[in-house]
């Protein structure tokens, strides 16, 4: 993900906030853009659906939150009740255009015969959710053919760079002193991650 | 605040689940440290119920995003959302109702066997079940574990 250093940002922390702030060593980072496989996953779509839909939409391809959060209705919009691509995407951006309330946004035909209902509040509830997926849980998968493995169990870990007697010692304790022992070192974790903020 | 007094918390509020990822592997004897705890948990409507009252007891907010976005935990986001990435008062949790290279949760309670915590008894996804769910999400850091758990298979089976 990539960072703009920022002098402060004044953002208000609601559905239409550009990015995510943090800040480490009084340099506000905001974490605006995203890559090609987060956008993919916050918005549930595959990546090859995003750069087909970008290349329809005639859009460039920089994947920002915002960005993220037009395509994710658009995506929706096109699945849900079939709407053509281009339609689903402005649409979309004309219903997050509009003011956070009311808690739905309803569209209707000039006659009033048919009318789209979205439920705001539980579509940014979905999208925070896979946004917090797409930035906690999402690493890029390794590329390429996987190296063909010569070796199995210990001989492959010690190739690897495993220390089989931390292993070996390991399992000399019991599973709850094992447990024990983890909660140990993630509050020591924990502790030095307070230190350094 | 601890992996430990989460495991407490679910037990004690009767959710069916099952430990995988991390603190599964540090159970069945690997010693790498992890911050999260990864479970799998039934889908039934009961322990859908359970789940939504003990998550809201425990305030969990989707990790890694800015405070105050909109989120709803009840059971349609549990339902409609395959994997939840949360932080709670009782530590970061993660929730899966299937694991990719296992299955939902009925496949993955019958890889794994009970282990004893101390004051915690749970069940976690066995050692060969570990190894199917990271070959299956072939993430570079799980491909990166991968040769230390098939050792602690050897490992075990040849009794250390």
């Amino acid at each position: 993900m990539l960072a703009i250093m920022l002098r402060r940002p004044d953002t208000p922390a609601d559905g239409n906030s550009p990015g995510h702030a943090r800040c480490i060593n009084n340099v506000y980072l905001l974490d605006l853009f995203m890559t090609l496989g987060q956008l993919a996953v916050a918005i549930q779509a595959p990546p090859k659906w995003v750069l087909n839909a970008n290349a329809v939409l005639q859009l460039a391809p920089a994947y920002s939150v915002q960005r993220a959060r037009v395509l994710a209705l658009t995506r929706l919009l096109e699945q849900a009740i079939g709407l053509p691509l281009k339609r689903a995407f402005h649409l979309a951006k004309a219903t997050l255009r509009r003011p956070a309330e009311p808690a739905s946004w309803r569209h209707e035909s000039p006659d009033g015969i048919a009318a789209v209902v979205i439920d705001r509040e539980r579509f940014l509830s979905d999208f925070t959710v896979n946004l917090s997926r797409a930035r906690a849980g999402y690493c890029e998968r390794r590329r390429g053919r996987p190296p063909r493995k010569r070796r199995r169990g210990v001989a492959a870990a010690r190739h690897h760079g495993v220390d089989i007697s931390l292993l070996r010692e390991s399992l000399k304790h019991s599973a709850a002193d094992r447990l024990r022992r983890l909660d140990d070192n993630a509050a020591f974790a924990r502790s030095l991650k307070v230190l350094a903020s | 605040m601890s992996l430990l007094s989460m495991l407490e918390g679910l037990i004690d509020a009767d959710v069916e689940f099952v430990v995988i990822g991390g603190v599964a592997a540090r159970a069945h004897g690997s010693p790498r440290i992890t911050e999260d705890l990864d479970i799998c948990y039934s889908t039934t409507t009961s322990n859908l119920d359970r789940l939504v009252e003990l998550l809201l007891s425990w305030n969990a907010y989707p990790r890694g995003v800015e405070l105050g976005l909109p989120f709803i935990m009840d059971h349609r986001t549990l339902t409609t959302n395959p994997i939840l990435t949360l932080t709670t008062d009782e530590g970061a949790l993660d929730l899966l109702d299937i694991v990719s290279g296992v299955g939902d949760f009925k496949a993955v309670r019958r890889e794994s066997i009970s282990v004893d915590g101390g004051h915690v008894q749970f069940l976690a996804l066995d050692l060969p079940g570990l190894v199917k769910a990271k070959k299956a999400a072939g993430r570079p850091k799980d491909l990166d574990q991968l040769p230390e758990l098939e050792a602690l298979i050897e490992l075990r089976r040849k009794g250390r």
